[in-house]
């Protein structure tokens, strides 16, 4: 009977600081193995890279990539020869028999996958765009508010962009501050600090506010810094707003316990 | 004994799960994997995955090769 060719899949980890001419060497030779056998490849891609699920040789992440192909069954012999060859640039490696089916399958998925992907690119770019726009239109609405404390209050708005702070945008410093303290524990309840929570919110606010907007990275540094006194200030009167907000918690703890 | 079981608990009996919905059992494919894993890493049982023979099989040699490749774990000790 003679031997016929067959699809294989070859799933390879690669340590995450591998040398690029030490992969190419690798995949070079496993294409040369492949077309030694009469075969093909149908795919040859980096699959993902991503944290291991336990250490390999002390690596905690690896780079996997794929081999498709079609070939006899000598040349699986032959690449898994080479991988385990190069075992300490390859963690692991598993060759599993495929169908023409199963292949011909993922090829029409991926197509398919790549026209969403184009489809929700050119979505994506619109709704960047819109986004810049209204960016724009907020970062002006902050600029021409020049006293510090009403500018405060836009810097929560574009941070949160809740309702409730539209409204009280022309709001006094103060009100906008409360505001801050009554969301804070709602969302860290094992915080009950109120030093703490301010704290907690700047971190959250820089890195946003990076990414949205550079112009008012400035702005959130200086507010940073005023911040911190502001909070000392009303602490004295918060605890008790505090306590009332995680008496809540605790119901509302309470009530999912019921519930459940 | 079959009236008593009824008066017990009322269970829903269980269709196999790759029977009826057209999924591919992947062992590339880490979220499915991951679904039939107990919190300790174990896979889960037949009783309680309510695969048939078949595909019971597949996914446990499945989640061999997912764990092989480091893509599940193979204990929470590690």
């Amino acid at each position: 009977m003679a031997v016929t060719p067959n699809y294989y899949e070859t799933l390879y980890i690669t340590r995450p600081d591998i040398q690029e001419e030490d992969l190419a060497k690798i995949q070079q030779k496993l294409q040369d193995s492949i077309s030694a056998h009469q075969g093909e490849i149908i795919k040859a891609d980096k699959w993902a890279e991503r944290g291991l699920a336990y250490e390999i040789q002390d690596y905690k992440r690896g780079i996997y990539y794929i081999l498709v192909f079609k070939a006899l069954p000598s040349a699986c012999a032959e690449i898994e020869k080479h991988l385990s060859f190069y075992n300490t640039d390859i963690l692991r490696f598993i060759t599993i028999k495929t169908t023409e089916e199963a292949v011909n399958k993922e090829k029409a998925a991926q197509e398919k996958a790549a026209e969403e992907a184009a489809n929700k690119e050119k979505a994506a770019q619109e709704k960047a765009t819109e986004k810049a726009e209204a960016e724009k239109a907020e970062a002006q609405k902050a600029e021409s508010a020049k006293e510090p404390a009403v500018e405060f209050a836009a810097e929560v708005e574009v941070v949160e962009e809740t309702p409730e702070a539209d409204k009280e945008e022309p709001a006094v410093e103060f009100t906008a501050e409360v505001e801050v303290v009554e969301e804070a524990p709602e969302a860290d309840k094992e915080e009950p600090a109120v030093e703490f929570t301010a704290e907690v919110e700047v971190i959250e606010e820089t890195p946003e506010a990076d990414k949205e907007e550079p112009a008012v990275e400035f702005t959130a540094e200086v507010e940073v810094a005023e911040k911190d006194p502001e909070a000392d200030k009303e602490e004295p009167e918060t605890p008790q707003q505090a306590e009332s907000a995680e008496e809540e918690a605790s119901e509302v703890t309470e009530e999912e316990g019921e519930t459940k | 004994m079959d009236s008593r079981r009824d008066r017990r608990y009322f269970t829903k009996k269980k269709v196999c799960r790759f029977c009826t919905e057209p999924i591919e059992i992947d062992y590339k494919n880490v979220d499915l994997m991951s679904r039939f894993i107990t919190d300790r890493k174990k896979i889960v049982p037949r009783r309680n995955s309510g695969l048939c023979a078949h595909h019971q099989r597949q996914l446990s040699s499945a989640i061999k090769r997912t764990r092989f490749m480091a893509l599940l774990p193979y204990t929470v000790l590690h």
